[in-house]
């Protein structure tokens, strides 16, 4: 989708891609050389970038922060049981710092550089490792940008596109909550993020990568997000097997006030996520921003209406994750569908995400324990198909093709599911993934951590 | 039954169990849930009945005794229901016993069950009873 951000910047920002001046010169290149329209990351003069955007940009990546730290530790840590509340809530930030420590090593120069030749379709190159080049020269006007959002400086694209980073791993969290090694998560969610998530940001957001190339439309991660993290959080279920007393005991929830507060930050988050995934301040954000509200209104009342219907209640858990079901829904859509289209997205979403979080989940007989895969995996694949069927070329300028995004959809589920079970297994040569028994029974927030969440 | 002989009484089934049927269990939940109390009980008796550890039946009789005062509703299976209820001379399902006649009144003008018997929420039919608490946490989370 980057590809179409980029025409749309193009577009947006007319006027200085066009000026003769020394906007688009590239690092090695003098500035004042003739104006190249970047293919990778470079040097452009301060006054190149739109303060507007920036300013926009630094904010969306504050809240897409939030929505992790706290938003998902809360959403997550509401579900579990009391005796695991820290363990899932301390996992959340031991991989927002490990995920950020590693996309300044070398994730993002994996993701978001062009590559070699023979290799650019599917992974970036290394010269960004350490975030070398990433440049703010003071003194001579310049400033480094990346190529996939010329306009703003790219320390600040490299900080929004990590708090996208942090969230995907995070999300994988709640499948394998309870009973995981915290160690062993850390590594298997570094590892993970260097193997699996950065080479399918690459593919479908750098203007080069081999589902770019083919048109795969993808706003702000329906698939690098959430078809992504839910396919891993499928494996994680299986390869650690159901939590003890899983199917026999009740797993009562911590605190469903605390999953609501969760929601609550996703929901105001995801207008960053979306809005901010415009990469520019400008009309087409504000189309993400509401079509995103939308949705997670319909996939709510959606969610709520399919469980009245069969349970002859509507839960808060339930009316919670149906506002989840909607924004995953609408993430790969925001920006390429009418509002419209966004209620029906919204609705098919509610709908489909409670099947997949009670009838498939049963079929699939994994403990998901915390419906990772039935809610963002599901809620993924179907905004990615709807994305294909809804996306209105008056709005982008592009044309949606159903087929298109579902080779997409099965090129990320399946990469994803093989590769997260190839770094489960590396994960488990190195350490054991699950805890012992006894630990698992008195609960991780004691057992791996000695601390308690309180009474 | 106080608080602390209910503690202990846990106590003992947890023990109890754990040594007879290997099952853990948790002692503070089982003291102060009904609903995990109930199911404990019933383990625990079946246990006795299928494998002749007739030294549970005691102590479950004690924690079952105690389940009343553990402030939650105590849910019993339909079939266990219906057995009671027609032990006790009710048809299962059928009408209420006629009650004796009100003296009158405002009162009176309003069904004698008033909200609790709203379909708002279950426009097929009749109400549910919320036997679903049962299982609800069991193997699923939505």
């Amino acid at each position: 989708m980057h590809q179409n951000r980029v025409t749309h910047v193009a577009l947006t920002v007319g006027l200085p891609l066009a000026a003769p001046s020394s906007l688009w010169a590239q690092a090695a290149q003098s500035a004042a050389s003739a104006p190249v329209a970047l293919s990778a990351p470079g040097l452009v003069a301060t006054s190149a970038i739109s303060g507007a955007d920036t300013a926009w940009l630094m904010v969306s990546t504050a809240l897409v922060l939030l929505m992790t730290l706290p938003g998902i530790a809360l959403f997550y840590g509401g579900m579990v049981r009391r005796i695991n509340v820290i363990n899932t809530m301390a996992s959340v930030v031991g991989i927002a710092a490990v995920v950020s420590v590693l996309w300044f090593a070398l994730a993002y120069s994996l993701a978001f550089t062009p590559g070699s030749d023979a290799l650019g379709g599917f992974i970036g190159g290394v010269e960004r490792m350490g975030f070398a080049g990433m440049e703010y020269l003071g003194a001579s006007a310049q400033v480094s940008v990346s190529h996939i959002a010329p306009h703003v400086p790219e320390s600040v694209f490299a900080m929004f596109q990590l708090t996208f980073a942090i969230i995907t791993c995070s999300l994988v969290v709640g499948a394998l909550v309870e009973r995981m090694h915290f160690g062993a998560l850390l590594l298997f969610s570094s590892l993970w993020l260097l193997v699996v998530y950065a080479p399918i940001a690459h593919w479908v957001w750098e203007p080069g990568g081999w589902l770019a190339q083919l048109g795969a439309l993808d706003f702000a991660g329906g698939a690098v997000v959430h078809i992504n993290a839910g396919a891993a959080a499928l494996v994680c279920a299986y390869a650690l097997g159901p939590r003890k007393g899983y199917g026999r005991e009740p797993f009562v929830p911590f605190n469903l006030g605390l999953t609501m507060v969760g929601t609550g930050l996703l929901w105001v988050g995801w207008f960053g996520f979306n809005a901010g995934s415009a990469l520019a301040a400008d009309g087409r954000a504000g189309l993400a921003l509401l079509v995103t509200h939308i949705a997670a209104a319909a996939g709510a009342l959606a969610w709520m209406g399919a469980e009245w219907l069969a349970r002859k209640r509507a839960s808060l858990l339930g009316l919670c994750s149906g506002v989840v079901a909607g924004l995953v829904a609408i993430t790969p859509a925001a920006g390429f569908v009418s509002p419209r289209s966004a209620l029906v997205i919204g609705l098919v979403a509610g709908v489909t995400c409670y099947w997949g979080a009670t009838a498939l989940k049963r079929k699939l007989q994994a403990d998901d324990s915390l419906d990772v895969f039935g809610v963002h995996g599901v809620g993924g694949l179907v905004g990615a198909l709807l994305t294909g069927v809804f996306a209105d070329p008056a709005i982008s300028g592009v044309e949606g093709s159903v087929v298109t995004q579902l080779i997409a959809c099965v090129a990320v589920l399946g990469y994803s599911l093989v590769m997260s079970a190839v770094v489960l297994w590396i994960t488990s040569r190195l350490t054991p993934l699950r805890v012992r028994e006894s630990e698992e029974r008195i609960g991780l927030d004691l057992a791996l951590h000695n601390e308690q969440i309180g009474h | 039954m106080s608080q602390s002989e209910t503690f202990a009484t846990a106590a003992h089934m947890h023990v109890l169990l754990r040594r007879k049927t290997g099952r853990v269990t948790d002692t503070e939940w089982m003291a102060t849930n009904a609903v995990y109390a109930t199911e404990i009980v019933r383990f625990a008796r079946e246990k006795a009945d299928s494998e002749g550890h007739t030294d549970l039946l005691p102590w479950a009789d004690k924690l079952e005794a105690a389940i009343p005062e553990m402030g939650a509703p105590v849910r019993k299976p339909l079939l266990q229901k219906a057995q009671e209820a027609l032990r006790a001379g009710q048809v299962p399902g059928g009408a209420r016993p006629n009650s004796a006649p009100r003296a009158g009144g405002f009162a009176d003008s309003v069904p004698a069950s008033g909200f609790a018997e709203s379909t708002l929420n279950n426009p097929g039919g009749k109400p549910t009873d919320g036997d679903e608490s049962d299982t609800r946490y069991i193997g699923r989370l939505r």
